[in-house]
């Protein structure tokens, strides 16, 4: 068995030392986010301040990083979160992470804080710590441009240097955005890290992992949503399909429903502006947007940020959308929280609470205001601290759109529940993909378990985010996973009776769904068509990977995170969303167009083997065999 | 009877060679009916399978196939989507 | 396992700019150095050396290849899934995704749209996750 090395850079100190990962470890937790919690957890001390010069900061991958399987560029980025205090885990398709491994490496631990701004490098096995005063001040793009061609690159633009709540770190044009990671790079004087080198990366069955591969791709390639949807729309083709669910996040999540939405869709930008799709490197799905913006070709927007400087500050330009999308990626801000706080900021001015200058629907001075966050200029350094912050001082707790602190996605969970149970429970705060990803089952896919009811949302939810997180820790996209809704109900499509009946009679699996997360251990099987991670991770590490213990994985990756955030002193209160979505119906009419967190919450819990106030049961952490582990 | 705007998006508009048009027709089911007449069973049939919304709300909130069609409104047929 | 630099290397730098993981330091008119733990042995160094001065790990001394029997990558484009891992490894730039015919055309492969600036190292081939790419002509070593 080849064990992962990681790297251990104390900045403070200048000194690196290689950190093996023991074996337990690795077949525990075999990498990505699971095994970073696990790390944070050994090698910090509880209650630290995220920028505090101790805290660690864990760039890692997983054994399928750089491997070839599809969609495996996706690297993680861990810390503690700026803007929860809880786990920050950030994911991103950049190329850095399987140039981290090809330079010897399978993760970075880095600790302390750098006098002056430095460029960790990694070449061939050997860690320099260099100087990088003159990067310090850059955008994301120029720094890149400014670094040698052929090295990964992990970079924080000007909102990372002054450590914006929400900065983020760009890879090529990829961007870890979330958590604040990007502000924790700044804390410790981190301009820039850069890899390179031609170590082969190992696998540990060649030969059938190549095999595997190429049926795996072929699989990927003939789905509708992975073949056909994907490259064609990207994650913007969800804009129309969420409106029409009154699952579009709309002035501030008032409302659900835009009529002018496809004034900013995944259909608009395909027709009027798209000039090609792309993709993360080692991607054969392609869902990236290109676009062009001042004769020059970049990336386009996402479902979210067409979504979040569109209907929900009540703009109705793409062209701007292209632009903002574009100016957040060079300046290092997550698009998602940046456009979030925005929104929370224009509901405070239109109730007379605080007045950054900023309205509904105007978005002629939204550029100079990322700007100016991105700088931290005057007043607006206020909207840097992002929205729980915001509230804390100007008050409007129950229409700051986050969860734990982190600004949720662009869906109005009062139409999709089960997202709504996701948000409040994501270890990272209000994040879609974290939380399970229910609305693709609720209220934006095909299938549409009905989005208003309850009932075995908590199981669905367990089960989403068991399988999320264990494709992630293995180091692939998530858009990997959506082969998991079988082709047949795309070709039935969402109006056949068929799809229709799943997606009512899906309310009575809950039982079934308990049962198939209760014997999972036996389901010693790998098909396609559920998970082809599970194979990939067993041909990759020969380690015994089936569909049962490939969700043990993400069990366990769910439960190292909480029981991170657990130490940090977050408990079951903040599994919890503002008041506008579980207090007040969506449509006055539809009293149960709210999400009912009292209702779903005990059965969440329970489902996942916690006690009444959200701790993880001792029996439950045995079955993982996490138990004997301290933190 | 109503006149509405009917859009065609994804490989529907590719299969039947127009973006949109108007037409008069009471409920969705008779512009579906209208679409297999006018451009055949393959069309009619990818019409169906097809994200329907009306005045970009999903038929589903409405009444399905049966939803009745007011003066003036949009009817569109999408492709189906993923993501996050 | 690496290629040598020997002795007869007259420091006339040609390798070292050719070399697509940038493994060869060395000052102008000085004996230069493959880095081994860089060097992925493609041979390149030796089939530009005008002095014969490149050996490989096995010690034999290839010798000079004119640059229009080098090796080139042949790409299957049907089944190519554009995943662009050639493209990142292609250093000299000599790779990249076709560019799709109309809008929404997602038919796009990888193909060797700047034959000029192609060294035929094969790094291309070796990451090629499908293995559809094949080096073809010249001294394929």
């Amino acid at each position: 068995m080849i064990l992962p090395v990681y790297a251990q850079i104390n900045l403070t100190t200048g000194k690196t030392e290689d950190f093996p990962i023991s074996e337990a470890y690795f077949k525990r937790y075999i990498g990505g986010k699971a095994l970073a919690a696990r790390l944070l957890l050994d090698l910090t001390p509880a209650g630290l301040s995220p920028f505090a010069p101790e805290m660690a900061v864990i760039v890692n991958t997983g054994p399928l990083n750089g491997t070839g399987a599809p969609s495996t560029s996706r690297f993680n980025v861990s810390s503690k979160n700026v803007l929860t205090g809880g786990i920050a885990s950030s994911n991103c398709g950049g190329s850095f992470g399987m140039m981290l491994r090809r330079a010897g490496y399978e993760g970075l631990i880095i600790t302390g804080k750098a006098e002056a701004p430095v460029r960790i490098d990694v070449s061939d096995g050997e860690i320099s710590i260099l100087d990088a005063s003159e990067l310090w001040g850059m955008d994301t793009e120029k720094v890149q441009e400014e670094l040698p061609r052929h090295m990964g690159k992990l970079v924080i633009g000007p909102a990372g240097e002054r450590m914006v709540s929400f900065a983020g770190l760009a890879s090529g044009e990829r961007m870890a955005g979330r958590c604040g990671v990007g502000a924790i790079f700044g804390s410790k004087n981190i301009k820039a890290l850069t890899a390179y080198g031609t170590k082969k990366i190992p696998v540990a069955n060649q030969q059938k992992f190549d095999k595997y591969i190429k049926k795996w791709v072929r699989f990927l390639r003939k789905h509708t949503m992975t073949g056909d949807s994907l490259p064609h729309y990207g994650s913007a083709g969800l804009v129309n399909k969420a409106n029409a669910s009154h699952a579009l996040p709309t002035l501030n999540f008032q409302q659900g429903h835009d009529p002018l939405a496809d004034t900013v869709s995944g259909e608009t930008l395909a027709e009027t502006r798209l000039t090609r799709n792309s993709g993360c490197v080692s991607c054969p799905i392609r869902c990236e947007r290109r676009v062009m913006l001042d004769g020059k070709e970049v990336k386009g927007p996402e479902y979210e940020t067409l979504g979040f400087f569109g209907p929900n500050i009540g703009a109705h330009d793409i062209d701007t959308v292209l632009r903002l999308n574009y100016v957040c990626d060079i300046l290092g801000l997550d698009t998602i929280s940046a456009a979030s706080t925005i929104a929370f900021a224009m509901e405070l001015g239109e109730k007379g609470m605080a007045d950054f200058g900023l309205t509904f629907g105007d978005v002629s001075n939204l550029e100079e205001t990322l700007r100016k966050i991105a700088g931290r200029e005057g007043i607006y350094s206020d909207l840097a601290n992002g929205s729980k912050w915001l509230s804390e001082k100007y008050g409007g707790k129950e229409f700051a759109m986050h969860s734990k602190g982190l600004e949720m996605a662009s869906y109005e969970p009062r139409r999709s529940v089960g997202m709504g149970l996701g948000y409040a429970t994501s270890n990272r705060g209000g994040c879609h993909l974290n939380g399970g990803y229910m609305a693709l089952l609720e209220s934006v896919g095909v299938l549409s378990i009905r989005p208003q009811d309850t009932r075995a949302k908590a199981q669905w939810t367990v089960f989403m985010q068991n399988a999320l997180e264990a494709i992630s820790t293995a180091g692939c996209c998530l858009f990997s996973g959506q082969t998991f809704v079988p082709q047949i109900l795309f070709n039935l499509g969402p109006n056949h009776f068929v799809t229709r009946f799943l997606g009512q009679a899906a309310v009575l699996t809950g039982p079934v769904v308990r049962l198939i997360l209760a014997v999972r251990p036996v389901m010693r099987f790998n098909t396609l068509l559920l998970l082809p991670h599970a194979e990939a991770l067993r041909l990759a590490t020969g380690l015994p990977f089936y569909t049962g213990s490939f969700l043990d994985l993400g069990e366990r990756t769910f439960n190292i995170e909480r029981l991170y955030n657990l130490r940090e002193g977050l408990t079951g209160e903040d599994d919890s969303l503002p008041a506008r979505l579980t207090k007040t119906p969506q449509n006055p009419e539809k009293k149960n167009t709210v999400v009912r967190l009292d209702k779903l919450l005990p059965v969440y819990y329970r489902t996942r083997g916690w006690d009444k106030s959200g701790r993880p049961r001792e029996r439950t952490l045995k079955r993982l065999k996490m138990e004997n582990e301290h933190g | 009877m109503a006149e509405v705007n009917i859009r065609y998006r994804g490989t529907l508009a590719g299969l039947i060679n127009k973006e949109e048009e108007r037409i008069t027709a009471e409920t969705v089911r008779e512009v579906l009916a209208h679409i297999k007449t006018a451009y055949g069973a393959a069309a009619g049939k990818t019409a169906k399978s097809m994200l329907i919304v009306v005045d970009g709300e999903s038929i589903h909130l409405r009444g399905g196939f049966a939803t009745r069609l007011k003066e003036g409104e949009t009817l569109q047929f999408l492709p189906i989507c993923g993501g996050g | 396992m690496a290629h040598q630099i020997t002795e007869a290397c007259s420091g006339c730098t040609a390798c070292a700019r050719l070399c697509p993981v940038f493994a060869i330091a060395g000052e102008r008119g000085q004996r230069h150095a493959i880095n081994p733990k860089r060097c992925v042995d493609c041979g390149v160094c030796a089939r530009v050396c005008a002095k014969d001065a490149i050996q490989t790990a096995g010690g034999r001394i290839p010798p000079r290849v004119p640059r229009k029997e080098w090796p080139k990558p042949s790409v299957a484009r049907a089944e190519c899934s554009a995943c662009q891992m050639c493209v990142e490894a292609c250093t000299p730039g000599a790779l990249s995704i076709s560019l799709p015919k109309e809008r929404g055309d997602l038919r796009v492969f990888a193909e060797l749209s700047a034959p000029a600036k192609c060294v035929g190292c094969g790094l291309c081939a070796e990451v090629c996750p499908l293995r559809i790419i094949k080096m073809e002509g010249g001294t394929a070593a």
